[in-house]
């Protein structure tokens, strides 16, 4: 308990450090703000300067602006975009992060569900010449990158097959389930690749030496099924790591699935990160990234109480 | 922060009774066609498959590589003995290969990237002056591919050398004097890598420019939190060990003891996880250029910049090749840096070797 009070207070200047860099990114832009946020037309409007002043806080210096900017977030007030006056930080992420979620998770249960399986298959096979294939096809997996997966599957499934959209979103509001899976699927299997490769290694190691424990030798002299010694006596203890690194990698999706929206075109946080960053839209980047950022940090927290609470031994310490 | 390391996957050494010599010849046969058919299916694929469908092509190209590599390795076996791993010497390989080719552009060949508008989206075929095909405008496939080799591994190499220093010295330091030297290095490392590491990037780009500099600074940036941490982790262990505590009680200075005594003791294994780290580096480079920003893709052709090219429908539907030549080429880097850089943390952690 104490190492998890040790680390919540450890977080609290790393988001004071990286809330702090995200603001001071309007310094570093060269030339008049008004003019590179909204273009030289629109800059000579009525108002248009001053919206810009406000927003940005440019009457300022670094420090008070960044303390004001951080009241108002502590406060619930996100801001709003430069570029489309009235739309509020909150309300893009509002619409935007179920979709970044719904898809990091997705991915990560489909990750887990085919990885457990193989990666205790080949635990128990080790050496064998499934687990031998099984290395190497998820050595391979974890070499390739995300986006070469994901035009290969759009060359293959629409422009070869024509199964599935190459890209487009449809929100789940919309009620069309068939046609939000369709357009799950590929994003999905993009993100997932290299994270089942990733879990199978994982859970084989941690499984390998699971296995050469004396309980095992005891379940199997009883006359117990592998696959019940293997499921039912041998995951849970190994799956420590592979819990901590679920969780981690979650998080890391969260603000890491760039790529694939962009390939894919869905209406996530990612691209809207992306596309504030190309449009200067500050105050839409500053308020993505500091929650992102705090979604990730916190699920490191999380993951790290629930380490504890699993294993004894942590706890302890 | 919770911390997790790369999985541990020492590939177990299958040692296998030697060989009986009718054995050895055998293997020598069958790697011989093996290797050679795989490669016949891959010259075939690109010749004759290029009109017909992507998933025979896939399948194929798939085939052919495996059939490649197990031919290769049965031959390296067979030539070798079994205390060879053939899967790294292929790696090895490869990427001499590739710096051959750096070497070559570097003096001068694979130079012309004049567009050549009549001849644009040509399928790769051998018998004429450009084997791997052309692109959009008509600029040669190959020698964008060779230059970009070039830009991913200066890239690659550059951003984790800097990280490799840099990082060292600081993960020494904090590992060493803890105190708030430790806490600052913490809470920085923490910071840096909590932020998603694409968005850092990309903001670096866009605010600074594209160009190899910046983006090789930029990519550091990221190197160094995660060697810092590495070499942190490794100098605590070290620096709790009897010898360092023998060479303070012998007089030596706090200096003499951490680049004498551990630094030593750090370096190599941390040179192996630098070694993937390229690897990590150079799909990191691509997705910037994947995205747009990161290096201009008119004066500097990358591995990148040539997939984000072809990527768009129209393109991708009359000549996949534009994606796939840079895309395999990157994958084989990637692959063959990943299975070095594990080959040398096995032969070089002592946290992972079985005493």
């Amino acid at each position: 308990m104490k190492a998890i009070g040790r680390s919540i207070i450890r977080l609290i200047p790393v988001l004071l450090i990286v809330s702090f860099f995200t603001s001071s990114y309007v310094e570093f832009l060269s030339g008049d703000p008004a003019v590179r946020l909204l273009g030289l037309e629109r800059s000579q409007e009525p108002g248009a300067r001053e919206l810009v002043n406000r927003e940005l806080r440019l009457d300022d210096n670094v420090v008070v602006r960044y303390g004001k900017w951080l009241g108002d977030v502590v406060t619930g007030d996100l801001g709003e975009s430069v570029k489309t006056p009235g739309l509020t930080v909150a309300s893009e992420l509002r619409s935007r992060l179920p979709v970044t979620l719904e898809i990091a998770l997705v991915a990560q249960i489909v990750a887990l569900v085919v990885a457990i399986p193989l990666g205790v298959y080949a635990a128990y096979r080790a050496g064998r010449r499934v687990d031998r294939a099984l290395n190497s096809m998820s050595f391979a997996a974890i070499s390739v990158p995300q986006f070469l997966v994901g035009i290969l599957l759009v060359l293959i499934l629409f422009n070869q097959l024509d199964v599935l959209p190459p890209q487009g979103w449809t929100r789940l509001t919309e009620w069309d389930w068939w046609d939000h899976l369709q357009r799950l699927i590929m994003p999905v299997i993009a993100l997932a690749l290299t994270e089942i490769a990733v879990f199978q290694r994982l859970l084989r190691a941690d499984m390998m030496a699971t296995l050469q424990n004396d309980f095992v030798l005891t379940a199997r002299a009883k006359g117990m099924s592998p696959a019940h010694i293997l499921f039912r006596h041998a995951l849970r203890p190994s799956s420590f790591s592979l819990v901590t690194l679920a969780g981690v990698s979650t998080g890391r999706l969260i603000g890491g699935a760039v790529i694939i929206e962009v390939l894919f075109t869905i209406p996530g946080v990612g691209r809207k990160m992306v596309d504030s960053i190309l449009g200067n839209d500050l105050v839409m980047l500053q308020g993505m990234v500091i929650v992102v950022v705090v979604a990730y940090v916190l699920l490191n927290l999380l993951v790290e109480i629930t380490y504890a609470v699993l294993d004894p031994r942590i706890r302890r310490g | 922060m919770v911390e997790v390391s790369a999985p541990p996957d020492a590939p177990e050494r299958v040692e296998i009774a030697d060989p009986e010599p009718g054995r050895r010849s055998r293997s020598l046969v069958e790697g011989a066609t093996r290797s050679g058919v795989g490669a016949a299916l891959l010259l075939v694929q690109l010749k004759v498959l290029y009109d017909s469908t992507a998933w025979l092509q896939v399948a194929a190209s798939l085939i052919g590589f495996y059939l490649v590599v197990t031919g290769l390795s049965l031959l390296i076996r067979a030539m070798f003995g079994t205390r060879v791993e053939p899967a790294t010497w292929l790696s090895v390989a490869w990427l001499g290969v590739l710096l051959v080719f750096v070497f070559l552009q570097l003096a001068g060949l694979f130079d012309n990237l004049t567009a050549d508008f009549a001849n644009r989206e040509q399928p790769p075929q051998f018998s004429a002056h450009e084997p791997l095909g052309t692109d959009r405008v008509g600029k040669s496939v190959m020698n964008q591919a060779i230059q970009g080799a070039r830009v991913s591994l200066v890239v690659g190499i550059g951003s984790v050398g800097i990280g490799l220093a840099v990082g060292t010295i600081v993960g020494l330091v904090a590992g060493y004097y803890r105190g708030p030297a430790e806490g600052t290095f913490n809470i920085l490392t923490d910071s840096i890598l909590a932020f998603p590491a694409l968005i850092l990037l990309f903001t670096i780009v866009a605010i600074f420019g594209g160009s190899v500099l910046v983006v090789t600074l930029a990519l550091s940036m990221l190197s160094i939190p995660t060697m810092g941490r590495l070499a942190r982790a490794n100098t605590l262990t070290f620096a709790a060990r009897e010898f360092v505590t023998a060479a303070r009680a012998m007089g030596a200075s706090n200096g003499r003891i951490l680049f004498r005594e551990i630094l030593p003791n750090v370096a190599l294994p941390l040179a192996s996880y630098a070694v993937i780290i390229v690897a990590v580096v150079i799909v990191a480079e691509a997705s910037l250029s994947f995205l747009g920003v990161g290096i201009d893709p008119i004066s500097t052709p990358t591995w990148g910049n040539m997939i984000s090219e072809g990527r768009q429908q129209s393109v991708l539907k009359d000549a996949p090749h534009i994606v796939f030549v840079p895309g395999v080429l990157m994958f084989l880097t990637v692959l063959s840096l990943n299975r070095v850089g594990e080959s040398l943390r096995v032969l070089w952690d002592p946290r992972e070797s079985k005493l």
